[in-house]
């Protein structure tokens, strides 16, 4: 992947040699692309997320953001494009990208039939991790999504917020270097919310690489040091928070809404 | 107020006719296997609502001829047709939402609240709209042509007699299908026991479905006995107590609106307006009864349609978890999490238990009929016992491995997210499924040795082998029809919504009887050229490794398969 193709390198980047680009970088994709018939959900996206920082990935509804997180964790083969996740490309070795990532996705991917605590004992295994460390996470992340209570009601008894928190914990288990969660903050509670954030920022202090998407800018804006824009597919901007505008007298919102042009829609429905 | 009731009805109507359209479109396919596979499930619904017209009209026309010869012998027969039509149509009523659940409906439910419509108008227009529904349909002709054939032969009195019985009919059963499908919405509104509900309801369909054929004989032989009697004595005991028990049955047939709509139009038929009268008074008495009991059944329901009760809250102890033999960790995680789904959903549940509830029938049948030809051999009843069991056994699985996928619903996901490679996938759900299958296939074992105890042990380790080697052969057929004919199901369900697709069912079934025919035969060339059953259990034992052999082959080529078709497993797996 010659530096000169890659157009999501930013000046920063592009002062180090490939090799070390790629050492540096959690995920990169180059002219990733996925058609569903004639619609192309996602357009020659080139992704460049640095190891260890916080990203946010921040679209309109249907710009291309779950279609983008499905492509990276291999629940949709691109149409085109390449990608590299952990240096590992996912349609090659899906095996061994699975093996590094933890994913929290849109649908919370949970089985109804299961408590939280076999849910978590089905990742510890599947990880084959040894059951007294998965035994002893379970307890440590259940506490921590305040679950424990109900370790052994089935999901299907559980409220979103409750599956939400599950989810998360599932994707935490195996010890991940990088997580992909879409959505996270979406129905949950505020203590809950306020516990994830912090266990977030302690995941990426510790080396630890998050991509996430979300429509609430002020949790991107407070947690994330990295934002991409996707709308219609295409991704517009990208790079560390503050090259982008942030904190020059510019909030997320008024750079958000800058780049996917929904600052220039007016209300009209005067019957209202 | 009647406009506003005309506009929900109206509204209300298109909703219903939306939905029932909906089953007949079910959206373009992403590839054209998945057009396929849609247009494959679309033909049952469409097939079903063309045979609906022939029975509207062969039922129309029996009520305009039971009507046209009310009152004279050759009516008898059809007033007695009729009443029986319209006691089945009440029985499908009560017991519809069962099969056809009305789970879904409560989301709906929550929706219609939401509009600004009055509760009572919201029970009024619903109650119209099963007017609308298709299979209502069939049977509105016959509130038609009764009363016209009436009209035809010259007598008006039951002509309006039945016309009003026909209207209070209908309203009875407009009621009794308001009252069982709230009923029923209320019991799911808790998940665990609108489920054990279903469960309970299902094996007591069974259990009364045995009765008659455990009974038949007994009655036969009754009935015999008595024949000969009569044949001596002209006049016995026995043809009073027949004449009792026959008035019994009509006074409890008359106590019921069908019985009562029979019972008008022969009163009417006969000249006697003040009984045509009080039987359709009667009717429609109960028709306001059972709509008062619907509307404050209704209204509970749209006052907390979403109530879930309470989560159980047990001590929590480790899952328990234990790699197969032979099997990956992956492999194995699949395997317990696809026998956990069977035994707890409802439908998994009934996986089971229609093994256990089928055995004591089957016993008494296989007893009765005595030893068996099969092949080259005559079977004890032990042992047919044992190949109708296991054969039931291994079919009885068919609504979870037939749509391994997609009933998984979001677990699905959960897998594809995993480190699990696909043959790790199916290996793991065919191992699932043997767990599955291991309890209820022990259980026909020992039933059917302790009823033949002295048959030949090699037949019975012939029977476990072949068993076994079914397995192994159906095991990557049902992956592979999983794969290509996948149906987002709901589990939850008895009916139709657990149902794998129809030509899963179908050619699951016929690919059991090809894998089946193996093992059969090399049972029998160890009877026939061999005469030992010693041989035929060891030709049936190098069968089933052969067939392990070959789906362990199979699986490969299956993986290939399922990598291809994963996008669509997922998309119909969360209902897209």
């Amino acid at each position: 992947m010659p530096k000169a193709e890659h157009p999501a390198f930013g000046i920063e980047h592009s002062a180090f040699g490939i090799d070390k680009i790629r050492r540096v970088l959690a995920v990169e994709t180059l002219g990733l692309t996925r058609r569903f018939g004639p619609f192309t959900a996602v357009d020659n996206v080139a992704l460049a997320v640095p190891a260890g920082s916080f990203y946010g990935f921040l679209g309109p509804n249907g710009a291309g953001k779950s279609t983008t997180i499905k492509c990276l964790t291999g629940l949709l083969r691109p149409s085109s494009g390449r990608m590299a996740i952990l240096g590992l490309d996912p349609v090659v070795d899906p095996v061994g990208v699975k093996r590094k990532v933890g994913v929290v996705p849109e649908d919370l991917a949970l089985f109804e039939r299961l408590s939280a605590a076999e849910t978590l004992d089905f990742i510890g295994q599947v990880h084959a991790l040894d059951p007294a460390v998965v035994r002893e996470r379970t307890d440590e992340l259940l506490a921590l999504v305040d679950l424990t209570e109900a370790a052994d009601s089935l999901v299907a008894d559980y409220s979103h917020g409750m599956r939400k928190k599950l989810s998360l914990a599932a994707a935490l288990l195996p010890g991940p270097r990088l997580l992909f969660l879409d959505e996270p903050f979406e129905g949950i509670d505020a203590i809950a919310s306020r516990q994830i954030k912090d266990l977030l920022n302690s995941f990426v202090k510790r080396g630890g690489t998050i991509f996430l998407t979300s429509h609430i800018l002020e949790i991107v804006e407070r947690l994330c040091d990295h934002i991409g824009v996707i709308a219609k597919g295409r991704l517009v901007a990208q790079g560390p928070i503050g090259e982008l505008g942030h904190g020059a007298g510019r909030t997320l919102e008024e750079i958000f809404l800058e780049l996917v042009g929904g600052g220039e829609m007016k209300p009209t429905l005067d019957w209202i | 107020m009647n406009a506003d009731l005309v506009r929900y009805f109206r509204a209300l109507t298109w909703l219903r006719w939306r939905m029932l359209m909906r089953t007949l479109t079910r959206g373009r396919g992403r590839d054209i296997v998945e057009r396929f596979s849609l247009a494959a499930q679309t033909l049952v619904p469409i097939v079903a609502i063309v045979l609906m017209v022939p029975a509207g009209l062969a039922i129309g026309a029996v009520g305009f001829l039971a009507g046209y010869w009310a009152g004279q012998p050759s009516g008898a027969t059809l007033a007695t047709i009729v009443q029986v039509i319209l006691m089945g149509a009440c029985g499908f009523t009560l017991f519809a939402p069962l099969v056809f659940p009305a789970g879904s409906e409560a989301a709906g439910q929550v929706r219609l609240l939401l509009l600004p419509i009055p509760r009572g108008v919201l029970y009024i227009v619903q109650t119209l709209g099963v007017l609308v529904d298709p299979w209502l349909g069939v049977l509105l002709p016959l509130f038609v042509t009764v009363p016209l054939g009436f009209a035809l032969s010259g007598r008006s009195l039951g002509a309006l007699v039945t016309l009003v019985a026909g209207i209070g009919m209908l309203a009875f059963i407009v009621g009794l299908a308001m009252v069982s499908a709230s009923l029923l919405q209320l019991l799911l509104r808790n998940r665990r026991r609108g489920e054990q509900a279903m469960v309970a309801a299902m094996l007591g369909f069974m259990l009364l479905s045995m009765l008659p054929s455990l009974l038949m004989p007994d009655l036969d032989d009754r009935r015999q006995r008595r024949r000969s009697e009569r044949t001596e004595r002209v006049q016995d005991d026995s043809s009073d107590g027949d004449r009792r028990v026959r008035h019994l049955v009509s006074l409890v047939g008359l106590a019921v609106p069908p019985g009562q709509f029979a019972a008008a139009a022969r009163a009417a038929a006969a000249g006697r307006p003040v009984a045509a009268a009080g039987w359709t008074t009667a009717i429609l008495a109960a028709a306001a009864a059972l709509h008062a009991i619907g509307w404050r059944v209704y209204r509970r329901l749209i006052e907390t349609p979403a109530s879930s009760g309470a989560r159980r809250i047990r001590d929590r102890g480790a899952p328990a978890r234990r790699r197969l033999p032979g099997l990956s960790d992956g492999a194995s995680a699949v395997a317990w999490a696809f026998a956990r789904l069977c035994f707890r959903t409802p439908r998994g549940k009934i996986v089971m238990f229609s093994v256990v509830l089928t055995l004591p029938l089957l016993s008494v049948l296989m007893m009765r009929a005595g030893e068996l030809p099969f092949l080259f051999a005559t079977l004890r009843p032990g042992l047919s016992l044992g190949i109708f069991g296991l054969g039931i056994t291994l079919l009885s699985l068919g609504p979870l491995s037939l749509n391994q996928f997609a009933s998984d619903g979001a677990g699905l996901t959960l897998q594809t997210l995993a480190p699990i490679s696909d043959r790790d996938l199916l290996v793991g759900k065919a191992a699932g499924g043997a767990l599955v299958l291991a309890g209820p296939a022990v259980v026909v074992l020992g039933i059917s040795i302790a009823l033949s105890p002295s048959a030949p042990f090699g037949l019975w380790l012939a029977l476990a082998f072949g068993a076994v080697g079914t397995y192994a052969v159906l095991a990557p057929i049902n992956s592979v029809l999983s794969a290509i004919f996948p149906r987002k199901v709901n589990l939850s369900s008895i009916g139709r919504d657990s149902n794998p697709h129809q030509a899963a069912n179908f050619l699951g079934f016929a690919a059991m009887l090809v894998a089946a025919a193996p093992a059969a035969l090399a049972a029998a060339a160890g009877l026939m050229f061999f005469k030992s059953e010693w041989v035929a259990a060891l030709l049936v034992a190098v069968w089933a490794a052969v067939a392990i052999g070959i789906s362990s082959v199979a699986l490969r080529l299956v993986e290939r398969l399922v990598a291809t078709r994963r996008e669509n497993l997922l998309f119909v797996a969360q209902g897209r």
